[in-house]
């Protein structure tokens, strides 16, 4: 198991407190490839947050490879983040002072790798991720799609346990989309990158292996590709209907 | 890649996001290495460390360094702040803290080593046109250009130091926030720390009064003042904000005039917007008032030398009566061809003191009246009964110590009828005097120690030069310790250099402040451009028309330049007024001339600022 979520719990505190996740038990084995969907406000992004070390969940635990983040000291959490996780943001999060080379080499960087192993796994990656051409752009010449390929990159360029996405394909038009689902099926396929991606499109949904459907921060319904992509679309698409998201639009 | 390219990258992609802190950084050596040229040059070196002028330069480099360290560190926090994203983004790939401090370190570091560069090599290139102006302004010196090995050396190690110090602790800055609101789409809007602010003032002001009024001072206590002027600035603005917008809401004028938008727009960065706001009135008052100062002490060099020395000469001897009175005449002959010339012996009655150096003295009413008549003023007429005080030292009103008061009372002298705060000696010579009746002064001086000065006038007192001095020192053979010769204009040179000198570095103090005055509002209105701009866009679309943008923006001006300055003028004229009454001269006209200056010149700067400000966001939407 490279992801064992039990009992999880966040309440956010103020005024009148939310209680935004409430008893999620998951588990994601390796190379398993799932999405979590949801409407608006049911607690899908704050479950991406509690098990991606950023949002302290106020019970429960996560367990990532065996390992509970929530009790290392900094050093470690930052460290364990480096090795183990990698991050892709709609927003991309890339770093427009460096390269689109040297945005994909900084967690080597932090890591202290040396400068031949740098060159080599770029060039690995770039080649696999077609970014051969870009690494001596900016990150504002190149446009959303290869922004967000480069995100990617930088992502798992240390080969992490768990590539955690955050609606991924927000910010994008439907053709970058389809190449970034693309993207991530063959990183899932050649690599055996566990994927877990936050995501309410049911489309893009349908390119993993494993839906989680959030409800009022519970796990309502868990649908699972049975190696039938048509299928599994629609059986997304029925069930979000049925929560009152999208119209149902089936082929 | 390493972390000292990542850091170099971060600085040679986006300088202009670092301009504004390498800006900081180059003018705070500029003006440090200024100071230095004007203080290591040859001609001062006769200038001791213990005199006036070495404290004042001493005193110009530490509030140069005071005012460089806190315009550094805002510069520092502010674009920390705006790269508080891309921190994040470091921290969720992984960068540990100590990663992220080697970072920001090596990124000061490296502005740090070419801020000095830019600012030495300008320095020198400028330190040739500015001793120019330091010569002009201060007579008497002979300034010339030097290669400024030993200001370099200091300008590098005390700057460097400084700076090191700075990228040791802007790390510290970067308080710890959570990763999940930097990486928010919008930012926050800020805090307002009222009652915080309220518990700093109380737990700052409370004990600085009370020291002031037990009279306990300390080397501490002027941090104490500083961070009570602080925190009281501070806090005063956050209430005069909570106090209008209060009223705004409970009036329902917060929905007229667009005051809705001005208020939210202040609300939203109302942390940055009162800290800008205490900052500029602390730096306006000290500019507003020290221009009244520095403008005005060069003017009254000759008054004011006068009241601390009314004649061109005074001999005393200490010991020898009949020396001291031959080698009266031989000044008083060195002397006569000089134009009005007038010698007169000033005799008294001494209270017997142990130390030689106080000097309680006692003049009869006739004796009086001769001095009043050399140095031209009014003659009074005592009956047995009163007493008549006058100043010692040019500044205070005199009154009457307990010793004195014990000696006359015993002869039915008790009524005070005026006092004259104007020295018949040179200043601190007297420790105090009394001027009695004649008859009165008959019987109570057999008991006392007679002595006498001798007073020496001239119808121009600037008249000649300090050698002078020395040469009649030589004539008379002076005996240090059993003598005293002083001349007006010995004093007068020295009190002109220290207040041209004074006037020098405070202007350029004064400049250097107003750039920092400048540097503070522009970082608050141009940080935040893009997301105003994006802000006012959406509101243009809703139907806002440019003009009422226009005045919303010129309403965020008006809280952020004109209440600071008004708020440091009203201030300023409260300290004029202070230490008008301290010191001899009044500064009153001259502060009503300056104070329209200032209204004309914050008039101008308002209005530029304005259209510049407004162009820039209206450009941007």
């Amino acid at each position: 198991m490279i992801l064992k979520v039990s009992n999880l719990e966040k309440i956010y505190k103020g005024k009148i407190s939310f209680k935004a996740l409430e008893n999620i038990n998951m588990e994601v084995s390796e190379g398993e490839f799932v999405a979590i969907m949801g409407p608006s406000g049911s607690g899908k992004s704050t479950f991406l947050n509690t098990i991606s070390t950023i949002d302290k969940p106020t019970a429960g635990s996560v367990l990532i490879a065996g390992k509970n983040p929530y009790e290392m000291n900094a050093k470690q959490l930052s460290t364990f983040r480096r090795k183990e996780l990698g991050f892709v943001f709609q927003q991309f999060n890339l770093i427009n002072t460096l390269t689109v080379g040297e945005n994909i080499i900084l967690p080597l960087t932090l890591d202290k790798a040396d400068v031949k192993t740098m060159k080599t796994k770029l060039e690995e990656i770039s080649e696999l991720l077609g970014l051969s051409d870009l690494l001596h752009k900016r990150t504002y010449e190149i446009s959303g799609g290869q922004a967000q390929r480069v995100a990617i990159a930088r992502a798992v360029i240390n080969e992490p346990s768990i590539l955690l996405a955050d609606e991924p394909t927000g910010n994008l038009d439907s053709k970058a989309a389809k190449d970034v689902m693309k993207l991530f099926k063959k990183l899932n396929e050649a690599m055996h990158v566990t994927i877990i991606m936050v995501t309410h499109d049911p489309n893009i949904a349908s390119y993993s292996d494993k839906t989680y459907i959030i409800k009022d921060g519970n796990i309502y319904q868990e649908i699972i590709n049975r190696n039938d992509n048509k299928n599994y679309r629609r059986e997304i698409l029925n069930t979000m209907s049925l929560l009152g998201g999208d119209d149902i639009d089936i082929i | 890649m390493t972390l000292f390219n990542f850091a170099y990258n971060n600085i040679k992609r986006d300088f202009k996001n670092y301009l504004y802190h390498f800006l900081s950084c180059v003018f705070s050596v500029f003006i440090f290495f200024l100071f230095s040229t004007l203080a290591k040059h040859p001609a001062l070196k006769i200038v001791e460390s213990g005199s006036a002028i070495g404290i004042i330069l001493f005193m110009a480099s530490i509030v140069s360094m005071l005012f460089s360290f806190v315009l550094i560190l805002y510069s520092v926090s502010n674009f920390l702040r705006n790269r508080s994203k891309q921190f994040a983004i470091l921290n969720i790939i992984g960068a540990s803290k100590g990663q992220f401090n080697k970072l920001i370190f090596f990124e000061n570091i490296i502005i740090s080593i070419f801020a000095l560069l830019v600012g030495i090599i300008t320095g020198i290139i400028f330190s040739k046109i500015f001793l120019m102006i330091a010569q002009s302004m201060i007579n008497g010196l002979n300034l010339y250009f030097y290669f400024p090995l030993i200001p370099l050396l200091l300008t590098v190690f005390l700057m460097g130091g400084l700076f090191l110090l700075i990228s040791l602790i802007s790390p510290v800055i970067l308080r710890k926030k959570r990763i999940i609101d930097l990486l928010k789409k919008e930012e926050l809007a800020e805090k307002n720390y009222f009652l915080l602010s309220l518990a700093a003032v109380i737990v700052i002001l409370s004990p600085t009064i009370y020291f002031h009024i037990k009279k306990e001072f300390f080397t501490f206590i002027y941090i104490l003042d500083l961070l009570s002027c602080i925190s009281t600035s501070y806090f005063i603005f956050n209430l005069i904000f909570n106090v209008y917008n209060f009223f705004m809401e409970k009036s329902g004028r917060i929905y007229v005039n667009n005051n809705l938008i001005k208020l939210s727009n202040f609300k939203y960065k109302v942390n940055t917007n009162i800290k800008t706001m205490a900052a500029t009135m602390i730096l306006f008052s000290i500019i507003l008032t020290a221009f009244v100062y520095i403008v005005g002490a060069p003017m009254n060099v000759t008054e004011d030398t006068e009241k601390i020395m009314p004649y061109s000469y005074m001999y005393a001897n200490w010991e020898d009566e009949a020396e001291g009175e031959r080698k009266a005449k031989l000044i008083a002959d060195e002397l006569k061809s000089a134009d009005g010339f007038k010698k007169l012996t000033i005799s008294y009655s001494e209270l017997k003191n142990k130390a030689r150096t106080v000097r309680h003295i006692i003049l009869s009413n006739t004796m009086y009246n001769e001095v009043a008549d050399f140095l031209n003023r009014k003659k009074i007429n005592l009956s047995d009964n009163e007493y008549f005080l006058v100043g010692v030292d040019g500044k205070s009103k005199p009154i009457l110590p307990d010793v004195v008061k014990n000696e006359i009372s015993g002869h039915g002298i008790t009524k005070e009828i005026g006092t004259d705060k104007r020295i018949i000696s040179m200043s601190g010579y007297f420790t105090s005097v009394t001027v009695i009746s004649d008859r009165s002064y008959e019987s109570i001086s057999s008991a006392l120690v007679k002595d006498r000065i001798y007073a020496f006038t001239q119808s121009n007192l600037t008249n000649g030069g300090s050698e002078d001095l020395a040469n009649i020192k030589k004539l008379i053979g002076f005996e240090e310790g059993k003598e005293s010769l002083i001349s007006y204009i010995f004093y007068y040179d020295i009190e002109n250099l220290t207040r041209r000198l004074v006037s020098y570095v405070g202007s350029i103090l004064c400049i250097s402040f107003l750039i920092g005055i400048a540097s503070i509002i522009y970082s608050r209105l141009y940080s935040s451009v893009e997301e105003e701009s994006k802000k006012y866009s959406i509101m243009i679309k809703m139907g806002l028309s440019k003009d009422e943008l226009k005045d919303i923006l010129a309403s965020t001006l008006r809280w952020l330049f004109i209440l600071p300055f008004m708020t440091s003028l009203i201030i300023s004229w409260i300290i004029i007024s202070i230490v008008n009454q301290m010191i001899v001269t009044s500064y009153t006209n001259l502060t009503i001339i300056c104070s329209f200056i200032y209204l004309l010149t914050e008039f101008i700067l308002y209005m530029t600022i304005k259209r510049k400000y407004q162009e820039k966001i209206l450009n941007n939407i």
